[in-house]
């Protein structure tokens, strides 16, 4: 399956970033290849609808499943009807997240984390 | 004429000096309430006849946003990479609307290939209307959780019939004041006296400098102590706003605003200050006008 985690910085130890939408990098995880692509995020400083643009091209690249630490409802609403998994973490750096992954130790979320930035988007 | 009425920040007592503007001139007046998020007039103006509940005439305010229908939709994503607003996500062939990020540009429904938008209307607030005396008082009120204010402002603006308008803008320098004095003759900027009261002002003063409004200063709790003449100064000069009025700050001022009565009718005086303050503002405005159309012949 392909993974996609919220990443702060790039160079080793490259942390996680906590939040879905605003984070520079996209991290993606090929978990039977090992193969790993980390993508700039281009959509990180816009004015507004970031986290469920994000969500969209997070589809696009054909994730199944995303790694984060706090997710808004509007994102959260985009990755639902992607079917993609939305795992949150504590972790600090993408390594430890993966490991915690692959042991099975990370929760699903059924919901958002957090209000967004806008007031809390739901989708019609 | 219209004159709009702003302040850099919140408090600075900018809705007493709309109402008591209004009052004072004699004759037909149309007060906009275009402080459409947090809108107050109606708390201020004499008469309980005047609350919302009772008002003459309600009008819902809508906006178009689109409806995307299923069975025509691709899922191609073309509505999606036009909205500048992030409104709208494709995922899995189906099209998700975030409505409160919609700006009812109509730009998807033009997209779409397949002619699967449709624009429905949104409603995000009302326009009420009522008569005090000469006083035609106009009111738009955002609903709770609707952020696109411009277009309720515009809606507000357009029920303008009379010669004389006075706008009360919302407090600050975002968007919604933007829109709110587009197009007036004149402006007065209510600030006090105060280190934040002073910096606020610059800002707001900049934005109706950035629009081309001739503007007044005026003054509001004139008198407290600690005050920085100089630096009002310095901003009164800086923009070529003169300082047009200075309320004192009374006791019976603070009353009949405790009390929510307007001010002209607690303080005499008060009323041929604001007559005042609207003459000086008419020759701003005739000098501005003449001096913008002999620049262009
Ligand atoms: S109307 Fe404009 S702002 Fe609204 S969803 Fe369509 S493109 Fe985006
Ligand atoms: S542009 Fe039209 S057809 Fe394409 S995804 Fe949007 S609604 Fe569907």
């Amino acid at each position: 399956m392909r993974l996609c985690i919220t990443t702060a910085t790039t160079e080793a130890p490259a942390r996680l970033d906590r939040r879905f939408g605003r984070s520079p990098f996209l991290t993606f995880v090929d978990t039977e290849t090992n193969e790993t692509q980390i993508e700039e995020n281009s959509l990180a400083d816009g004015a507004s609808g970031v986290g469920a643009q994000v969500a969209q091209l997070v589809a696009q690249r054909g994730a199944t499943a995303v790694i984060t630490g706090q997710i808004g409802p509007s994102a959260f609403a985009v990755l639902d009807a992607a079917e993609i998994a939305t795992y949150t973490t504590t972790a600090t750096t993408v390594a430890e997240a993966l490991t915690l992954f692959r042991e099975g130790r990370l929760d699903s979320a059924q919901a958002p984390t957090g209000p967004g930035h806008h007031g809390g988007s739901r989708p019609r | 004429m219209t004159v709009v009425v702003a302040s850099g920040k919140g408090g600075t007592g900018k809705t007493t000096v709309s109402i008591g503007l209004a009052l004072s001139l004699d004759r037909p007046v149309d007060l906009l309430d275009c402080d459409v998020e947090a809108p107050n007039t109606h708390l201020l103006l004499p008469n309980a006849e005047l609350d919302l509940a009772s008002a003459q005439e309600t009008n819902r305010c809508t906006v178009p946003v689109p409806r995307v229908n299923p069975d025509r939709c691709t899922g191609c994503g073309a509505c999606s990479a036009f909205c500048g607003f992030g409104a709208l996500a494709v995922v899995r062939n189906r099209v998700l609307f975030f409505e409160d990020l919609c700006h009812a540009c109509g730009g998807c429904a033009l997209v779409c290939p397949e002619g699967a938008i449709t624009e429905v209307p949104h409603e995000i607030g009302t326009v009420v209307t009522s008569r005090y005396g000469q006083v035609h008082h106009v009111l738009g009120e955002l609903h709770v959780g609707q952020t696109l204010a411009p277009p309720l402002i515009r809606a507000v603006k357009e029920r303008a019939d009379g010669l004389t308008t006075i706008i009360d803008a919302a407090p600050g320098t975002t968007c919604p004041v933007v829109e709110a004095a587009r197009g007036a003759d004149a402006g007065l900027l209510v600030t006090e006296n105060t280190p934040f009261g002073l910096h606020d002002l610059a800002l707001a003063a900049e934005v109706l400098a950035d629009l081309g409004i001739p503007t007044g200063i005026v003054l509001n709790r004139a008198g407290i102590g600690h005050e920085d003449e100089e630096r009002l100064k310095a901003v009164s000069r800086r923009f070529g706003f003169p300082i047009v009025m200075r309320i004192p700050f009374s006791s019976a001022i603070a009353r009949a605003y405790a009390e929510g009565r307007p001010i002209v009718s607690a303080v005499p005086g008060l009323r041929t200050g604001f007559r005042g303050v609207y003459d000086e503002l008419t020759r701003m405005a005739r000098s501005a006008s003449g001096a913008a159309s002999g620049a262009r012949s």
